[in-house]
Order: structure tokens, then C-alpha cells, then sequence
């Protein structure tokens, strides 16, 4: 398990590096049309080919990580608030506040997720900025995940309500506010850590999809997803293996935190 | 008894749908007085303490009657209002350190917040006097361990020093030596006549244990089925019991108190 750990970290090390600083290690702007090299193969120039745009793929996959791994993580921290909001409260109020919320979590988790994605992303304007485009569509993974780590983290704060140690912070005469944030906020926060974590690759994984559809990161912007939309043309992919490159980075940075959250949970 | 009682109650309670954990508790206690609790387990005891300070579950129990607290009904009183009492004007020693001390946060993070409950500031002397207070390190190492860190005694009285922080007219202890050994036990019991003595706080001591009562206790209620039987100077319980669960109670302690030349 440490070893796997071990491998993660550095993955993500290198893959967040690599983001970070995408703008000045890629070869080209990615948004960049060489017009005389469309669906160019690899070569010196340009090491993962081209798209059919002509394209640097190289410079737009390192953009797309940048997009897909800076956002995933600010997604996966608002939901995770929301979730410690609600989840909390409902589980420290209980009764029948407790029975509304946790019906309203049963609701939200019952519907098909993707479609309520869709539904909610076509509803917004599509023909903002990229810019817009991507806070918009984090926006939304960050402001509907919040359902499942709420149910956890409301589970985590009912079994503490009745603790010794909250008798007692009410007996000391502690207010609700500063019982939920001192009291048991340290005691639920290796929850909060696990469900932040758990939730960084879902959300990797949403924007992917959504992006694909066509509903996510808007054009020129490169993201995971959007770039996986060239898979959509499966003739000669075969022949052309290079073309499977975000595929790859997003099948291995899923995996990396994965290992990552894993090995967390074990500890915690 | 007396003419104006720091408490007295007349206290129901029932857990929903069951028959009475409490019928009609009824005592009274003076300023600066220590009242023993006495009872076998499942009498009720600790219901009755947190009875007192209106911290059942509401959902779950009801409870009727009264606990008047300086000439005010704690049980008719506004949350808001019953936090300012607790911990200030009342405050609760519970059973068990274990238990009753927050795993996560450090001893000294756990005496400030017992301090904010009630004042502002960090409340440093208060903290150190209550440690003093309770013969307990008052250094900075001491504030910086967490609970997994100090023995039970140490625990219980470190409940104790949060409890007597703001120096309160009434302590209520719930079976503060149980989860203890026989050296600490005695050393707790002293600690809580010495605090009776100090701040002039007036002590409800719940237990089973019917020799630690009668150490320290001006007087002993003994509480059956719910229902206080009997209720008199420590005196007159052992040497004249009337009620025959007391006459029960008091057989084994009795004999002990007298080997002890007591």
C-alpha cells in the first residue's frame, strides 16, 4: 500500500507540475491552427502530432490537465463545504430536519446523475467565454456532488451528537455553532478529507463527460473530456495510437488518486 | 427545610411511550450544602442529572414538574437562557473522562472553550487557578496533551477544573469516582469538599457507592424505583434508616464505616 502511495504522489507531483506551469512548457499556444499540418503524427515538431485543426496536441493536453486538475480539486472543496454544511447540521439538529434532508440526499442521488448534469448545463448559456465556460461547468459538478458525501458526514456528526464529549460541551453551556465547529469539526474532519478526495476524480471524470457531449469546457479551451472528442472519429485510431494521449493522462491521474484517497482512508 | 433553597425540584420524567424513570423526585438543597444521591443502577441517577439541567433529549423524554434554581424554573426556561446557566451557575461532572472529553482536542484547547462559553478572553488565570485548584500541572506541556495522554484520574479532574472554572453556585456530580481506583477515589472526593469549602459551591453527589457519600455528604438522599424514599443527614440514614431499601443499602456500608471506626 505504501509503495502504491508512494507512486501516486509522485504521478500527481509530475502531472500537477506539468499543469501548473503548462503555459511555458508547451511547444505551442494550444489554440494555435498550423494550418499546413492538420492531423499531423508525431514528430520533432510536434511530438504528439496534431489535431484536425492542426493543433499541437502535446501543448493542448498539458493545457487540458491544467484546466481538468485545478478545477477538479476547487470543485471537490465546494461540495465537500456543501456537504459538511448540510450533512452537519442535519445530522447534529436530527429529527425531523434530519428525515427532510436526508429525503432530500435520497432524491438527489436517485436521479440519473449525467442527466441532471446535462439538464442543468443546458439550462445555463452556452455560448458564454471559455473562461466562463469552465467556472460554469465546475461550478455545477461542486454545487450537485455534495448529495453522497453528505450522507457520510451526516451519519459521522449523528453518532457524535450523543458522545460523551458534546454532553459534556453542552453541559459547559457551548453554544450549537461553536460545539459543531470546535467540538466536532476536528473530530469529522478525516471524513471531510476522504470525501474531498474521493470526489476529485468523479469530478475529473464529470467534466470529461461532459465535455465530450459538447456541454462542458467550450472550444478553444482544451479540457480531458473535450479533447476525447476526437475519439468520437474511430477510423485509422488503430494506426494512430498517439490520438489516445488525454485518454491516457486521465486513465492515470483517476488511478493515481485513486491510490492516493485509498491509502488516505486506510490511514485515517 | 429552609426558607429560600438554592434548588428544589419535583421532577417526572418518562421515556416516550414508557412508564417513569422518575416519579415525583422531590429534594431541596441550601447554599454551600453537599447532598449525597444514593441508588442502585438503573434507579434513575443520571437521568435526574441531566434532568437538572434541562439537557435530556426533549424528543425522546418527557418531563414535568419543576426545577427551580434561584427562584427560577429551569425547565420552563428558553435554551439561550439555560446556556447561560450551564457550566456558569450549574455546572456537571460527568461519569467518565473517557467519554466526556473531546478525543481530538488538546486539554488546554478544551479549558478555553470552556472559558469562551461564558466570558471573552482567553481565560489563562481562571485555567490555572481551576488546575491548581485541582492539583493538577498547570505548565504549558501539561494544556498541550490530548486526553489519550493522561490517566482517568487526571481525566476527572480535569472535568472537575472545567466545571468549577466559572465558580458555580451548584456542581452536580454523576458517579465522579466510579471509573477511578480506590486512592484516586478518595483523592477526587477530597477535592470536591475541598472546592465545597473554597468557592462555597454547594455539591449534589450522585453514587453507588454509599461510603464515599457518607465521607463527605451533609446529607443523603437515597433514591428506589425512581422515587426519593428517604432523605436525611448522613447521620440519621445510617443509623436509623426507615425505608427498607435504605436499611439495604446501608447494611454493607455500614459495616465497612464501622471497621473504619467512623
Amino acid at each position: 500500500m505504501k509503495r502504491a502511495r508512494l507512486f501516486a504522489v509522485v504521478a500527481l507531483a509530475l502531472v500537477y507540475a506539468v499543469a501548473l506551469g503548462a503555459r511555458f512548457l508547451a511547444p505551442a499556444d494550444y489554440a494555435f491552427q498550423f494550418r499546413e499540418a492538420p492531423n499531423a503524427p508525431p514528430s520533432v515538431r510536434f511530438l504528439l502530432g496534431t489535431d484536425e485543426l492542426g493543433r499541437d496536441r502535446l501543448s493542448r493536453v498539458f493545457v487540458a490537465a491544467q484546466t481538468s486538475l485545478l478545477l477538479a480539486p476547487a470543485a471537490a472543496a465546494l461540495s465537500t463545504l456543501l456537504a459538511a454544511l448540510i450533512g452537519a447540521t442535519a445530522g447534529y439538529i436530527g429529527g425531523w430536519w434530519e428525515k427532510l434532508t436526508m429525503a432530500g440526499v435520497d432524491l438527489f442521488l436517485s436521479l440519473p446523475w449525467l442527466f441532471l448534469l446535462l439538464t442543468v448545463r443546458a439550462v445555463l448559456p452556452l455560448d458564454t467565454t471559455p473562461a466562463l465556460s469552465v467556472m460554469l461547468t465546475f461550478a455545477i459538478l461542486g454545487c450537485l456532488g455534495w448529495a453522497a458525501s453528505a450522507r457520510v458526514i451526516c451519519a459521522g456528526v449523528r453518532q457524535l451528537r450523543n458522545s460523551g464529549f458534546v454532553l459534556n460541551a453542552r453541559a459547559l453551556g457551548c453554544s450549537p455553532a461553536r460545539l459543531l465547529a470546535v467540538q466536532l469539526g476536528p473530530n469529522i474532519k478525516p471524513v471531510l478529507w476522504a470525501q474531498f478526495l474521493v470526489s476529485i476524480p468523479v469530478f475529473v471524470l464529470a467534466e470529461a463527460n461532459l465535455s465530450m457531449l459538447g456541454l462542458g469546457v467550450a472550444e478553444p479551451l482544451p479540457s480531458l473530456g473535450g479533447m476525447m472528442r476526437e475519439l468520437e472519429n474511430f477510423s485509422d485510431l488503430g494506426s494512430q495510437l498517439w490520438r489516445l494521449a488525454p485518454l491516457a493522462l486521465l486513465f492515470a491521474c483517476i488511478t493515481a488518486f485513486q491510490l492516493f484517497s485509498s491509502s488516505r482512508e486506510v490511514q485515517a | 427545610m429552609n426558607q429560600n433553597p438554592l434548588l428544589s425540584t419535583s421532577l417526572t420524567v418518562a421515556w416516550s411511550g414508557k412508564l417513569p424513570v422518575l416519579r415525583e423526585v422531590a429534594f431541596e438543597m441550601a447554599r454551600g450544602e453537599i447532598l449525597g444521591l444514593a441508588g442502585s443502577s438503573g434507579s434513575g441517577k443520571s437521568t435526574l442529572a441531566l434532568a437538572l439541567l434541562n439537557l435530556l433529549d426533549r424528543r425522546r423524554a418527557t418531563i414535568s414538574g419543576h426545577v427551580t434554581f434561584e427562584n427560577r424554573n429551569l425547565l420552563a426556561m428558553a435554551e439561550p437562557e439555560l446556556r447561560r446557566i450551564r457550566g456558569r451557575a450549574i455546572s456537571l461532572v460527568l461519569q467518565s473522562p473517557a467519554a466526556a472529553l473531546n478525543p481530538a482536542l488538546r486539554i488546554g484547547t478544551q479549558m478555553r472553550e470552556a472559558w469562551r462559553a461564558h466570558q471573552a478572553g482567553d481565560g489563562a488565570e481562571a485555567i490555572s487557578g481551576a488546575l491548581a485548584a485541582v492539583s493538577l500541572p498547570e505548565d504549558a506541556q501539561f494544556l498541550r496533551r490530548y486526553p489519550a495522554q493522561i490517566s482517568t484520574g487526571q481525566g476527572q479532574r480535569v472535568l472537575i477544573a472545567m466545571a468549577i472554572l466559572h465558580r458555580p453556585q451548584l456542581l452536580i456530580a454523576d458517579e465522579p469516582t466510579s471509573a477511578l481506583d480506590a486512592i484516586t477515589q478518595t483523592e477526587v472526593l477530597d477535592l470536591l469538599e475541598h472546592c465545597n469549602r473554597q468557592f462555597g459551591t454547594a455539591i449534589l453527589l450522585i453514587s453507588h457507592d454509599l461510603g464515599a457519600l457518607a465521607a463527605v455528604c451533609h446529607r443523603v438522599a437515597v433514591l428506589s424505583e425512581g422515587a426519593v424514599v428517604e432523605c436525611d443527614t448522613v447521620e440519621r440514614i445510617f443509623r436509623s434508616p426507615a425505608h427498607a431499601f435504605t436499611r439495604q443499602l446501608t447494611r454493607h456500608a455500614r459495616a465497612a464505616l464501622e471497621f473504619a471506626g467512623k
